[in-house]
């Protein structure tokens, strides 16, 4: 065993004595300090520890009695153990005096040596001791779990400070004497409380979780243990309260991603490159469900087994990649379940990194997107044939209308060129026959044909429109900047005669350029300004506004006029196709005009919307998406 | 009385008899006089072009002396497979092509151009339209067939 040296202070006003005392101590396990006089000595204690001090009595100035008295009126050397070294005052009365002041022994003069050495290392033992038995208080004051001896009557009659402040006590002397109910609470479980005593009993120990009260009342988990020793049951307490937060915190998030709809899939980090890749970690209850691989199946294997021959190479090199550069990426997949059956996997790689930054998993979300996209591969095909019907139906409804405006042209002028005839045939008929037939030639016939013909016309640019909404629909666009400046006034021009006509004042703000299909969007302002315009209030002289913003996502242009308004519950039939709103059996148009441009502005990502008041006028708006931007940019 | 040439004559391909019916009414108005064949799709046509199969024995002219008016949609054989052939077949490459079509759909007109026809008509057609189509062809056989147009010199 390795052991400090130990201090041992020896005073004496005489040079000499100090010096042979010196040498008789001499030992290689002790310092030995020397003062010659009771101040120096003092003084000397206040700054080191001593096993002991040899303390001449008679001295000049201050003799050992005064020391020994000082020293025992000061805290710090009050329980410094004192032997006098005395030639002279042999008497008891001395010894007496001596002792009632606090020392622990005599050495008187001549010194024996042996005597001297033994009672010294008694001395230093008993230091050693202490010193040892303080150590080993420090170790059980600082640990950080609460330890406490309970005695017979399961009272506490030692705890360390952990323990105090643990249970919300200032000091040791406030908890000492308190009943064991502190530490293992029966009133939180009589069961388990009963259940401790009874192991106690049997094998001298018991270990695990229990809740400890504190003195404001509150309780607190803890893990204990406790020991029956010969001193009493000796309990070692560690709060707990975090790790159980910890633990709670985290079988709630286990739970969410266990239950989750979507699947979890954890791997390891390692080996991106080897042929099997990263192994299974850890899979959730939605990929079960989706795949058919059951847990056990699945911890160890790699992602891998869900792949197939359908599965695109590059999407898996772009997740490659992502593992590779310790990235998240997003993807989508084709994969196959246990039964080969093929599912679209919408699929989310997350690396989980370490505080030093190193990768210790992915963990992937993934969904089951197998019903969407089939969806709209559905929706897909359900416009492409809603679009080729409209193009046949439309295309294949012109044939018989071009009959029927054939044949009315040929009716019209057989007609005329049977004028002659008829005229000379009406004479031969009776008055009342040439009355009908007359009424035939003049009014059924050319009525008939009139009615045909505008039926026809009807038939024939409804079909027209019908043709070229299906074009619009299949249309594609080429998107590049254009400028929007140069476009308006293009399209105001085209209207130039209306607008002149009408007497309408048309204001133009410095408008936006945009990324946009130029057709499509002189098309889509050709459109809107031509709604303006034939919405006007006659009352009143026409006002029409055109501006333009940006926003961070969209530009958005507004075309205002003051027209006739239109009335809320009729503002949602503005965006359906074939029809046209209030009273406007005057106003030449089809209806169709709004459809064209929700196509064209569904392909810019954008909308058109508008807002109205009655009588005061209207404003449509309609956006354009900066994604288009992007989109060009790449190519 | 207008008249393309004495030696030419009209195929019309056309499926639909009423649109067939109001063109050879038109004709007969616009006193064009030439004879006139009507087939009722593409394939009649090259068989026609060809003289083959219900042609083969009949007595009709030769590509080399017809202007033809073809119709897009048609069963069997389209317009569209008709000028291909035409142009590409030595005996028939300088056939004048006028096609008739419903609708002036942009794409369709830039096709059949494409494909090579000379000329494009709306139906239904007109008898003013047909005779200033007869003139814009006598423009084009002009160059294209000198002894042809002899008839008119």
């Amino acid at each position: 065993m390795w052991l400090d040296k130990v201090n041992v202070l020896l005073v004496d006003d005489h040079e000499p004595n100090l010096i042979a005392l010196e040498q008789v101590l001499e030992n290689p396990e002790l310092n030995i300090h020397k003062a010659s006089s009771g101040q120096e000595a003092l003084e000397m204690m206040l700054t080191n520890e001593y096993a002991i001090v040899l303390l001449d009595v008679n001295m000049p100035e201050m003799d050992g009695f005064e020391v020994a008295k000082l020293m025992k009126a000061r805290k710090e050397t009050r329980n410094l153990p004192i032997s006098f070294v005395t030639a002279i005052n042999k008497e008891k009365k001395y010894a007496i005096q001596g002792y009632e002041i606090g020392a622990v022994d005599y050495l008187y003069k001549p010194l024996e040596p042996e005597v001297v050495k033994s009672k010294v290392s008694v001395f230093v033992e008993l230091f050693r001791l202490r010193k040892q038995s303080e150590n080993r208080l420090n170790v059980i004051q600082s640990s950080m779990d609460g330890i406490a001896i309970l005695n017979e009557d399961m009272r506490f009659v030692s705890v360390n400070d952990a323990l105090v402040n643990m249970l919300g006590y200032k000091e040791e002397i406030d908890l000492e004497g308190e009943l064991y109910e502190l530490i293992v609470d029966p009133s939180k479980d009589i069961e388990l409380t009963k259940e401790i005593f009874k192991q106690l009993g049997n094998s001298g120990r018991w270990k695990g979780e229990i809740y400890c009260k504190r003195r404001d009342g509150g309780a607190f988990p803890v893990s204990a243990s406790l020991n029956q020793s010969s001193n009493g049951i000796i309990c070692i307490i560690r709060d707990i309260t975090e790790r159980k937060a910890a633990e709670e915190q985290m079988r709630m998030l286990q739970s969410v991603v266990e239950n989750a709809n979507d699947m979890v899939v954890v791997t390891d980090p390692m080996p991106i490159n080897a042929p099997d890749g990263p192994k299974i970690r850890y899979v959730n209850a939605a990929f079960e469900r989706v795949t058919g691989y059951s847990k056990e199946e699945a911890i160890g294997q790699t992602p891998r087994m869900l792949q197939g021959k359908k599965t695109a190479r590059e999407q898996l090199n772009k997740i490659k990649q992502a593992l590779i550069e310790g990235k998240e990426a997003h993807v989508e997949l084709l994969n196959y379940t246990k039964n080969g059956y093929e599912y679209y996997n919408d699929l989310r790689i997350v690396p989980v990194k370490n505080s030093r930054g190193e990768v210790q998993y992915f963990t992937s979300i993934q969904r089951d997107t197998t019903s969407r996209k089939t969806m709209e591969q559905d929706i897909k095909r359900a416009n492409k044939e809603l679009e080729t019907f409209t193009y046949i139906t439309s295309h294949d409804m012109r044939s018989p209308l071009v009959s029927l405006k054939g044949f009315c042209g040929e009716l019209e002028e057989a007609l005329d060129t049977l004028q002659p005839a008829i005229e000379s045939g009406l004479s031969s008929l009776s008055e009342q026959d040439m009355a009908k037939a007359q009424r035939a030639r003049d009014l059924y016939i050319p009525s008939a044909l009139k009615y045909i013909k505008l039926g026809t016309q009807k038939l024939d640019s409804v079909t027209g429109l019908l043709l070229e909404l299906s074009r619009t629909g299949r249309r594609d666009l080429s998107f590049e900047a254009i400028d929007v400046n140069q476009l308006v006034r293009a399209s105001l021009d085209g209207l130039g005669h209306q607008i002149k006509q009408s007497d309408i004042s048309v204001t133009v703000d410095e408008l936006p350029d945009v990324v946009a299909d130029p057709g499509a969007f002189a098309q889509i302002i050709g459109n809107v300004l031509d709604n303006a315009i034939k919405y006007l209030d006659p009352k009143r002289p026409g006002e029409i506004r055109v501006q333009g913003k940006v926003e961070q996502a969209h530009t958005i242009y507004s075309v205002t006029d003051n027209g006739r308004g239109i009335p809320k519950n009729q503002m949602h039939k503005v965006f359906e196709v074939f029809r046209r709103v209030g009273d406007v059996e005057h106003i030449a148009g089809e209806g169709m005009g709004i459809a064209f441009i929700k196509t064209l502005l569904n392909k810019h990502h954008g909308r058109i919307w508008c807002e109205s008041e009655v009588d005061v006028g209207t404003t449509f708006f309609f956006s354009i998406s900066h994604h288009l931007e992007q989109q060009m940019s790449v190519q | 009385m207008t008249k393309v040439t004495d030696e030419v004559s009209v195929l019309l391909v056309e499926d639909d008899d009423g649109h067939a019916d109001l063109v050879m009414w038109n004709l007969e108005k616009a006193g064009i006089q030439n004879p006139l064949y009507r087939v009722k799709n593409g394939q009649q046509a090259l068989n026609f072009l060809l003289k083959q199969e219900e042609f083969m024995d009949a007595e009709i002219p030769s590509p080399d002396n017809l202007v033809m008016l073809l119709d897009i949609n048609m069963p069997v054989m389209d317009g569209y497979e008709v000028i291909k052939f035409v142009r590409s077949h030595e005996g028939t490459r300088l056939l004048p092509i006028v096609m008739l079509t419903t609708a002036e759909d942009k794409r369709e007109v830039t096709k059949c151009y494409e494909l090579g026809c000379n000329l494009f008509m709306k139906k239904p057609i007109e008898h003013s339209e047909l005779t200033s189509l007869i003139q814009q062809l006598g423009a084009i056989l002009a160059p294209m067939r000198v002894p042809l147009a002899g008839g008119q010199s």
